[in-house]
């Protein structure tokens, strides 16, 4: 299934893009979909992403469809949602 | 009537056209002037948000920045003057501020928001606006609000994207709920255009108006983010972590 994948702040600048649309297999869930992503995209995206134990970093806000998304509730995608990786900043 | 409201006929005069905000009026008015706003540094955002504020006739600032202007805060700090460069930019803001409104009482501190000096300098607020650059001092100001049930609003700027939401204690995500953890690589330096700075500003100086006089709807349990580049704005839901450290309980 084409999802959709926005990046934000600094994560756009580790991508190098806004927006992209992926192919992901059917009832993938946000877990599976940032696998897809991590082996997309280099080494400073994972930076950002992953804490030092390997495991998403908790201060990454998910939105799936512009409703934020925890880990802990596994949330299968379907097939034209939108997910939106919301990096902190702290720019004043 | 003229002069009937708690406001000066000079406040009426500057006010006039503000006072027909519908759901606004003499009431709203009287509350802003009757208010205090904590703003935490006065940079690109900062000085946005405390010069909207005074325009729209704030009755206090608190306004907690350190350090002195250095040529690189001129592209966005709005409250600065080319002369001031190596002076205490606590000092230009006060100035600039009483420039605009000689009504408004500032109360400058010549220093960041601490682990010394958060508990009073948000105690003396009726709303914080967090506009500072580092996340350990968001947290401080973040912990604060929640502990003294004060609404905050954090408002942040990277490149030609910003962020906001409005946190109000027990009731909306705070900022421990969306972090729990010190984000990952931000640094004290960014990439920042000072129409940004000041977009953002201006929105968390409208939230902060919104919840003194109790106008519209405050940007609660919603964050924004928008990207000044494609012009693209976003709302996300977001909800409060009931495992947050801090505002779990509440």
């Amino acid at each position: 299934m084409k999802i959709a994948v926005e990046y934000t702040a600094h994560l756009k600048r580790a991508t190098g893009i806004g927006r992209e649309e992926i192919e992901v297999p059917e009832r993938s869930t946000i877990l599976q979909t940032i696998e897809v992503l991590l082996a997309r995209h280099g080494e400073e995206f994972r930076t950002y992403l992953l804490n030092s134990e390997g495991s998403i970093h908790p201060s990454l806000v998910i939105a799936v469809n512009d409703e934020q998304v925890f880990l802990d509730a596994p949330t299968q995608l379907s097939d034209g949602d939108t997910v939106v990786l919301l990096a902190a900043i702290a720019g004043g | 009537m003229p002069g009937d409201s708690g406001l000066t006929p000079e406040e009426e005069a500057i006010y006039q056209w503000q006072l027909w905000l519908p759901d606004f009026g003499v009431e709203g008015q009287e509350r802003l002037k009757q208010s205090s706003v904590l703003i935490s540094r006065c940079g690109g955002v900062g000085s946005a948000v405390a010069y909207e504020l005074a325009a729209a006739g704030i009755g206090r600032l608190i306004l907690a920045h350190g350090g002195e202007l250095k040529p690189s805060d001129l592209n966005r700090q709005i409250l600065m003057t080319h002369d001031w460069i190596g002076k205490l930019r606590i000092e230009s803001a006060t100035r600039k501020l009483k420039e605009l409104n000689p009504r408004l009482d500032v109360v400058g501190v010549a220093s960041n928001v601490t682990e010394q000096n958060a508990e009073a300098l948000v105690s003396q607020a009726d709303v914080v606006v967090d506009c500072a650059p580092l996340f350990e001092e968001r947290f401080l100001m973040n912990r604060e609000a929640v502990l003294q049930g004060k609404p905050i609003i954090e408002c942040a700027m990277y490149e030609m994207e910003a962020q906001m939401t409005t946190i109000l204690p027990g009731q909306t995500p705070c900022l421990r709920c969306l972090y729990p953890e010190l984000p990952p690589s931000w640094k004290r330096e960014f990439p920042v255009l000072g129409a940004v700075s000041g977009t953002v500003g201006c929105l968390a100086a409208v939230e902060a108006i919104k919840i003194i006089a109790d106008l519209g709807e405050p940007l609660l349990n919603r964050h924004l983010s928008i990207d000044l580049k494609s012009m693209n704005f976003r709302l996300v839901s977001i909800r409060r972590n009931p495992n947050c450290t801090l505002c779990g309980s509440l």
